[in-house]
């Protein structure tokens, strides 16, 4: 004969179970509070119409593999710099021209809003382990867009992409920074920084209505 | 203006359409993305594709399900694509780094109950995994979930069964303090 005592310990003792579960769970792979919406967004204007394996190209996830990558870049970049005539900086850049549709102007404004914020933290930061860490995923974050965006039409404007370009390398440099980084990797990016007005000049391409993006 | 407004707007050419029709749904897209990735980065990663793909392929929705659904069918089976590359070059990483520290490994403390729970999960076969996610974690139905992953609700059902059973199984000796 079946007991039908038991079987209603065994369900009540199942549905403790079921809820002591879905409780335990909700901690699991908590999401962070606020969403990425417009760094994300900028990715996706800069994305679309691209081929997927394009967009996850530069994905961070395979920074490790892309580390060598990265250091043949900034050498080159570097290379490029000392080897290549350069125009004189230019103080004010000018505003998106006509040949820049506006999506992709619009995605630049974000991405400059976004580097802007960056490179005022690293300039205000101290030497630390955290803070590097964090700062290098953030360059990492903005260096896959940025690049996007010099193979977008958002490049062909000159003055634009000079600014980009400048901006990729101070990002190159800023991703690379690991706990270990001597004292004089931060002199070189500060330097990269003054040499070329990078923040005077993002901040300049950044129309006033939308500094607080 | 509703998603099928903003449809129209954006098949029409209006990226404030594709805007708004962003805003109202990349919260819950990036949730769900992030719940599946557990990293930030990656989570980012499958939101963007996800939304390229569907604005992509706006032009092909034919409207059988909201768009809500049709938008998390893309996001769930480009965080499904993903997260598999991911584990196999992981599994790489790992291969290689388990040949250069063989020997060394020390054994850790033991976990505590959540983490134990998470690495739990992580190891679920992915179709169980993918229903508990969805129904345990972040409350969606079974009608829901299978829409989104095209099976029928009774599917969904036996595999979170299946999954919560495999789960007790792997935290048995928790049992005790947990239900107490």
């Amino acid at each position: 004969m079946k007991d039908h005592g038991n079987d209603d310990v065994n369900e009540t003792n199942d549905e403790k179970w079921n809820e002591a579960l879905r409780d335990l769970a909700r901690d699991y792979n908590q999401p962070p509070m606020i969403v990425p919406r417009e760094a994300m967004w900028a990715a996706i204007v800069a994305g679309q119409g691209r081929s997927r394996s394009r967009m996850l190209m530069f994905s961070r996830r395979f920074a490790p593999l892309a580390a060598a990558a990265v250091l043949v870049l900034a050498v080159g970049i570097g290379i490029g710099r000392v080897t290549v005539p350069r125009p004189q900086v230019i103080g004010i850049l000018k505003p998106a021209t006509a040949a820049v549709p506006e999506a992709y102007a619009i995605a630049t404004t974000q991405q400059l809003v976004q580097a802007q914020a960056l490179l005022t933290q690293f300039n205000a930061s101290t030497r630390g382990v955290k803070e590097d860490e964090h700062l290098a995923a953030w360059a990492r974050d903005l260096l896959s867009n940025t690049r996007l965006l010099l193979d977008s039409p958002a490049g062909a404007d000159p003055h634009r992409k000079q600014l980009l370009e400048d901006l990729e390398l101070v990002l190159v440099q800023i991703a690379a920074l690991s706990p270990d980084a001597a004292a004089s990797d931060r002199a070189a990016i500060a330097h990269t920084l003054d040499d070329a007005q990078v923040l005077p000049r993002i901040k300049a391409a950044i129309p006033t209505n939308q500094v607080g993006l | 203006m509703n998603d099928d407004a903003l449809i129209e707007r954006v098949l029409a050419g209006d990226p404030a359409a594709q805007r708004a029709l962003y805003d109202a749904h990349v919260d819950r897209v990036y949730r769900l993305a992030y719940r599946f990735a557990g990293d930030a980065d990656l989570a980012r990663d499958f939101t963007q594709d996800t939304f390229i793909r569907a604005f992509d392929r706006l032009g092909t929705f034919k409207r059988r399900s909201s768009f809500s659904t049709w938008l998390h069918s893309i996001g769930v089976s480009v965080a499904l694509n993903g997260l598999r590359s991911v584990r196999r070059l992981r599994e790489r990483e790992t291969n290689a780094i388990d040949a250069e520290t063989m020997g060394t490994a020390r054994v850790g403390s033991e976990p505590d109950l959540k983490e134990r729970l998470a690495r739990a999960i992580d190891a679920l076969p992915e179709g169980y995994r993918t229903v508990f996610v969805m129904h345990d974690v972040e409350g969606y139905t079974h009608e829901e979930i299978g829409v989104v992953l095209g099976i029928e609700s009774g599917t969904s059902k036996a595999q979170l069964s299946r999954a919560r059973a495999k789960l007790r199984t792997a935290l048995a000796d928790f049992a005790g303090e947990w239900i107490a």
